[in-house]
């Protein structure tokens, strides 16, 4: 089986510091290999293991973050690395880089299964393995807290979304997104470390895939501050009560904030 | 701006609804199912569905972009669900067009084809702000519009043929288990002086016995998500 | 002068930090509270290569550096503020690799990949009744006879008697003895790697006892007598008359290691002392960082903090440079000053920052619900003094700058 993992360093919001007019801090914030990716790598180690499989990393990016986070993959077992250079990585449109990881599964392949995390923490949630799916033309299984391989040719996702529970069983090849509870990611030991070290990582232009790498240039971005509503539901007695709670009710359910 | 929204209940076509109005045009929308048809014909004037199976990426995005193909839209606007972004990512890279998901408001440019859209980016704590042109296709975030009331008489409803799923779906609904804190007549509450989960099990086994429903105040709340001494997690508060 | 981790120390010290909040936050309270260590923890800590870290991968270890070493050991106290599991580490990274650099290669075979896969315990036995500062009045004597010796005295304050008898494999220690008499001196010593229990087996002459200490409770301390205590040659450690000064290398390299742990749990405690200070308000919502008597307290002891912890990465560097490279850029005396200067710094650092985080904390402090006493209690067992005094650590800076023929009372 060959296995493609695409990952994405990612920044750890929970570090991320704002100056006073609200400019995100993020030179000063750690970047790391995201805990979704991780979670993805971990399956792609857990199938070749038990049924034997060459695990690809492949990354967007040419900064120092996204080549650890090729070592870090290979620290955690992966057997090829693939880096698409690309100044200015963070601001690369979701488009352009699920092109480019799949103009590298079709340079590289064919892959069984091309797995990602379900969410970067940080950008592009959620989007970037449908879109791989799209540009190759495979079944995509997005969501998955449980991956299984049924037999040659058939996985199957179990995905928690909002309404239930959903199995999904499709031939392989395949895109899967797994989520960052699917499971508990090894942690390298130094030995992996070391020998990630010395591992070859083929760094690829975007010429020699073919494909376009565009850029989306904000024209903001602040320290989003949630404002407060201030909206007060009055009642003078009891029958006030019961109505104001009502509306109280409904207006938390159109927010989104019960289910 | 002539938009194309996609919804699976009926406050997520009536929030995309008003959304559509913020941007001025016309407005459609594409709906799983025949039920749902009916009720969104009350609020758009088109409404596009399919008689689709329980939820499945590739085959309901298939049936978006068919409905695309014939309502030619400007923008395409889905919920910022993981339904909804698997179909906003399958649909935009058939149809070669940009995305935008976790976006808290958008606003058309007067004069030119593109639209202004705000989204959350770093988690949640920052927002960023886009120029971005049409066509493109924009998740939102739950609430960020208020659900529109119905409008005009019923729209028209056009079929759109079904394709097949990509994947077989085996789908368990959610069991809510007892009864919920807003609809309960009882309602047991744990305290700063539940120290031990041991202890909240009492509380919900009390819920349970007088039929009611458990909740937490909110320190409790907090500390489930972190560590607490008591709750088998080490640390202090 | 780079004084930045490498980014495979970095990648190293993440992936302990990652298996100590992962592993060991959740249970240390735990651990402290019942006395003891899971065995299934410390099988996964060798599985994850916590153990014998500088030991070479031919015998086992993780072939990597003392200083990867101390990074690890501050990672795992941080985790673990009561210092039991960071002290079992560092006692099973220390005395290993003082067993690889001078031991017979079977005994290097035999013992080192037990120990690195967490079957096994090795730590060190040097003290006894009468003292334990003043290692040239050892009194347990091993007496060759044919392929072995014969080894009778007794040891007391050995970290590791429990656990040698729990784990499958078994354990034992780095033990110092006297060679044929127990004359008094530096030069009739010998070193053993001595097993009370192997591959399962309790061998005979070994009478342990446990005590019941104060603080650091998941590691057990306590003493045993060897009667006939049999050993083979090939477990002796280097040759006889070396016995004193090898047994001084190792302490070296413990040292440092235990002065890690002791900066670990020290910082662990200094970030919930900036926690509190930040979110306890009195006098009218005033936060405690904001009175300077308490803010300016803070920053001396973060100044002290920051100096002990480049005192243990410096220390370990230069035993890198000294065992693990050739040609050595260092003798072992060159050891003596850097680390007796980690030595002494980390433990007591750790013990102000702990009294001066408690007074912040007030009564809440005194109460066992904080925890943060465990921490006092477990890192002040180096201020008291255990792989070397303070006070031995002062006499060995003063010897070594002052000058020996000033400050020498030993003949």
């Amino acid at each position: 089986m060959k296995i493609l993992v695409a990952v994405k360093p990612t920044f750890d919001i929970g570090q991320l510091k704002f100056e006073k007019d609200g400019t995100p801090l993020l030179d000063a914030c750690p970047v790391s290999l995201g805990e979704a990716d991780r979670c993805a790598l971990e399956e792609a180690m857990r199938i070749k293991e038990r049924l034997g499989a060459t695990v690809a990393a492949a990354t967007v990016g040419s900064s120092e973050a996204h080549y650890k986070a090729i070592r870090d993959s290979y620290a955690m077992g992966a057997d090829e690395g693939y880096l698409v250079k690309a100044d200015d990585p963070w601001k690369l449109d979701a488009l352009s880089v699920a092109s480019a990881i799949a103009r590298v599964a079709a340079a590289t392949g064919p892959y069984d299964l091309v797995l990602t995390g379900s969410g970067a923490g940080d950008t592009h949630a959620s989007v970037i393995g449908p879109m791989i799916a799209g540009i190759l033309g495979i079944p995509l299984i997005a969501g998955v807290d449980r991956l299984e391989v049924r037999g040659p040719g058939v996985v199957a996702g179990t995905c928690k979304l909002e309404d239930g529970s959903y199995t999904y069983e499709a031939r392989t090849p395949a895109v899967v997104t797994v989520t960052s509870e699917a499971n508990a990611p090894r942690i390298p030991n130094l030995r992996a470390i070391l020998r990630s070290k010395g591992m070859q990582i083929r760094e690829m232009s975007a010429e020699e895939l073919g494909v376009d790498l565009r850029r989306l240039e904000p024209l903001s971005v602040r320290k989003y501050e949630i404002k407060r509503k201030r909206i007060i539901y009055k009642a003078e007695d009891q029958k006030g009560a019961a109505e104001a709670s009502a509306e109280l009710l409904a207006a938390l359910r159109s927010e989104g904030v019960l289910s | 701006m002539r938009v194309l929204a996609y919804a699976d209940n009926r406050s997520w076509a009536a929030q995309l609804a008003s959304a559509a109005d913020a941007l001025g045009g016309d407005a459609a929308v594409f709906v799983p199912g025949r039920e749902l048809a009916d009720d969104a014909a009350k609020l758009y004037s088109e409404v596009f569905f399919s008689g689709l199976g329980p939820f499945e990426p590739v085959s309901y995005s298939a049936a978006f972009s068919e409905a695309a193909r014939s309502f030619k839209p400007d923008l395409a606007l889905l919920p910022c669900t993981n339904k909804g972004r698997s179909i906003a990512g399958l649909y935009s890279s058939a149809a070669g067009i940009r995305s935008a998901t976790d976006v808290i408001s958008l606003s058309a440019r007067a004069g030119d084809s593109s639209i202004t859209v705000r989204r959350l980016v770093y988690g949640g704590r920052a927002e960023a702000e886009f120029l971005m042109s049409a066509p493109a296709a924009i998740c939102v975030v739950q609430g960020s519009y208020p659900e529109r009331g119905p409008r005009g008489g019923p729209g028209q409803v056009h079929e759109v043929p079904a394709p097949d799923p990509a994947s077989s779906v085996d789908f368990k609904p959610k069991r809510r288990e007892g009864a919920q804190p807003e609809e309960a007549e009882v309602v047991v509450v744990a305290g700063r002086g539940i120290r031990s989960k041991e202890d909240l099990e009492l509380v919900k086994g009390l819920a349970r016995a007088l039929g009611g429903a458990w909740s937490v105040t909110r320190p409790l709340a907090a500390d489930q998500a972190g560590p607490t001494p008591g709750w088998g997690s080490p640390g202090w508060s | 002068m780079d004084f930045l981790l490498s980014e495979d120390e970095r990648r190293f010290q993440e992936s302990v930090s990652e298996f100590a909040k992962r592993h060991i936050e959740p249970r240390w309270i735990e651990i402290d509270e019942k006395g003891r260590i899971p065995l299934e923890l410390i099988k996964s800590m060798g599985d994850q290569g916590l153990f014998a870290i500088p030991v070479p991968d031919k015998y086992g270890g993780m072939g990597g550096t003392v200083l990867m070493a101390a990074l690890a050991i501050e990672e795992i106290a941080y985790h673990d503020p009561a210092v039991a599991v960071a002290v079992y580490a560092l006692l099973n990274n220390g005395w290993p690799l003082a067993l690889s650099l001078f031991g017979s290669e079977a005994a290097k075979q035999e013992i080192l990949p037990k120990v690195a896969s967490g079957d096994a315990f090795f730590g060190i036995g040097s003290t006894e009744p009468q003292g334990g500062s003043d290692v040239a009045g050892t009194r347990t004597v091993a007496r060759r006879s044919g392929n072995k010796w014969v080894v009778n005295g007794e040891k007391t304050y050995i970290s590791g008697v429990r656990e040698i008898q729990e784990l499958p494999a078994g354990g034992g220690f780095f033990l110092v003895s006297k060679a044929e008499s127990a004359e008094y001196g530096h030069r009739n010593m010998v070193d053993f790697a001595l097993l009370p229990k192997w591959n399962g087996k309790m061998r005979d002459g070994w009478k342990p006892t446990v005590y019941d200490d104060i603080g650091r409770h998941g590691l057990s301390t306590g003493g045993f007598k060897l009667e006939d205590f049999e050993v083979e040659d090939d477990l002796r450690i280097g040759d006889v008359g070396k016995g004193f000064y090898l047994l001084m290398e190792g302490f070296n390299i413990a040292r440092v290691l235990v002065a890690a742990a002791t900066i670990g749990s020290a910082r662990w405690a200094l970030d919930r002392g900036a926690e509190w200070l930040r979110s306890r308000r009195l006098f009218q919502g005033r936060p405690l960082a904001s009175f300077e008597g308490i803010s300016f307290r803070f920053s001396e002891l973060y100044a002290e903090l920051e100096a002990a912890k480049y005192f243990v990465y410096r220390a370990a560097w230069m035993i890198d440079k000294t065992y693990l490279e050739n040609p050595p850029r260092f003798k072992p005396k060159d050891l003596n000053v850097p680390v007796s200067l980690a030595k002494m710094k980390g433990p007591e650092t750790a013990t102000r920052i702990y009294e001066e985080v408690l007074k912040w904390l007030g009564a809440y402090g005194y109460t066992k619900e904080s925890a943060v006493y465990r921490g006092w209690l477990g890192t002040f067992s180096y201020t008291i003094g255990a792989e070397g005094t303070q006070n031995i650590m002062r006499y060995i800076i003063a010897r070594d700058v002052i000058g020996s023929e000033y400050v020498s009372h030993t003949g």
